[in-house]
């Protein structure tokens, strides 16, 4: 290799004047085995430069380390069609459910709909009156019968209000 | 974007993020854990990416933005290191990271960049190491190319003479 371009290289090189290329140039002469004594100080660097390039690598394992955190991104995005699908089956689950039990509710209704406690009994004011009133009666009968019973409670409030005054007198 | 685009347009770019974030956070594991957060965020935003002209430079740029947080909250901590760093002899300070590997020349070369101020240091690293044109390190960065321009030869000068110098009086 010419040493006179390699030392005109090294001049634009301190300067900052070598282009991208030409700094590759002078990488690759200081990392020959064999570089003159005079540039014995200078090789280092590129040598050093070098180096680092080679040895401050990372291995395939930290691939695999990366891709892994990462995996969970594209099984959400396949959730999110999972997820819409999801939201849609129970919108279409409750309208199904809204729906037959209608169905059921409008069939009971159908099949009822003549029985006698959903139509008028009586037919004539009077006979009605008179009906409403015999079960009134009834009511008002069982009930006396009911207060009767409860008078007999007064009993024991009597005997108490005595004992009480007993005691006072005492 | 889809998870194959990814695999082959992003995850190769993953060793020049690692690199980066390491120059600047100095730490293996550290590094390690920004660029698993860059490509996550890369893929949570991967729907922005049809619309960028350089995805690479993106990536880049968030490695950039996610190391100077980190450095930005453990900042007490490192500044009190490196005030230590400097009164240790030269000899005995080691890198934090694989400098057993290195060496001892390339061990000053590394003390050396790590020395830069944050800027002349990432420059160092996407046009020497990475091979970056200047546009693309503006890109990155954020700055323009004249700032791009100074860095850089502020840097190498600084290089330069360390090199030059240290040598010279045989101190290595």
């Amino acid at each position: 290799m010419d040493l006179d371009r390699i030392e005109r290289l090294l001049e634009k090189y301190w300067e900052c004047e070598t282009s991208l290329e030409e700094e590759k140039e002078l990488r690759v002469f200081f990392n020959r085995p064999d570089i003159p004594v005079k540039w014995k100080k200078i090789s280092p660097l590129f040598e050093y430069y070098e180096e680092e390039l080679q040895s401050n690598t990372l291995g395939s394992a930290f691939d695999e380390r990366v891709l892994t955190r990462l995996a969970p991104m594209p099984a959400e995005q396949k959730g999110k069609v999972r997820k819409l699908f999801y939201d849609l089956a129970r919108v279409a689950a409750v309208g199904l459910i809204v729906i037959t039990a209608t169905y059921f509710i409008r069939e009971q209704y159908m099949e009822h709909k003549d029985d006698p406690y959903m139509v008028d009994t009586f037919e004539d004011p009077r006979e009605a009156f008179e009906e409403t009133k015999k079960a009134l009666r009834m009511i008002s009968k069982n009930f006396n019968k009911g207060r009767k019973e409860a008078k007999k409670i007064g009993v024991f409030n009597n005997a108490r209000e005595k004992i009480k005054n007993g005691d006072n007198k005492l | 974007m889809s998870l194959k685009a990814f695999k082959t347009q992003v995850l190769p770019v993953k060793d020049k993020l690692y690199r980066f974030a390491l120059r600047m956070v100095r730490s293996e594991v550290e590094a390690e854990d920004i660029v698993q957060e860059v490509l996550i965020r890369v893929w949570n935003k991967k729907e922005d990416m049809a619309r960028l002209e350089n995805v690479e430079a993106w990536c880049m740029r968030i490695t950039k933005n996610l190391s100077l947080d980190r450095l930005k909250s453990s900042y007490v901590k490192r500044t009190d290191q490196l005030a230590d760093g400097f009164d240790a002899s030269i000899e005995n300070e080691v890198t934090p990271y694989r400098s057993t590997e290195m060496k001892d020349t390339m061990k000053r070369v590394d003390k050396l960049i790590a020395s830069l101020p944050e800027k002349q240091r990432q420059v160092i690293q996407l046009r020497d190491m990475e091979g970056y044109s200047y546009k693309e390190i503006c890109d990155i960065m954020e700055i323009d190319m004249n700032q791009v321009k100074v860095n850089l030869f502020r840097a190498r000068k600084t290089i330069k003479e360390n090199l030059v110098t240290i040598n010279a009086y045989g101190l290595g």
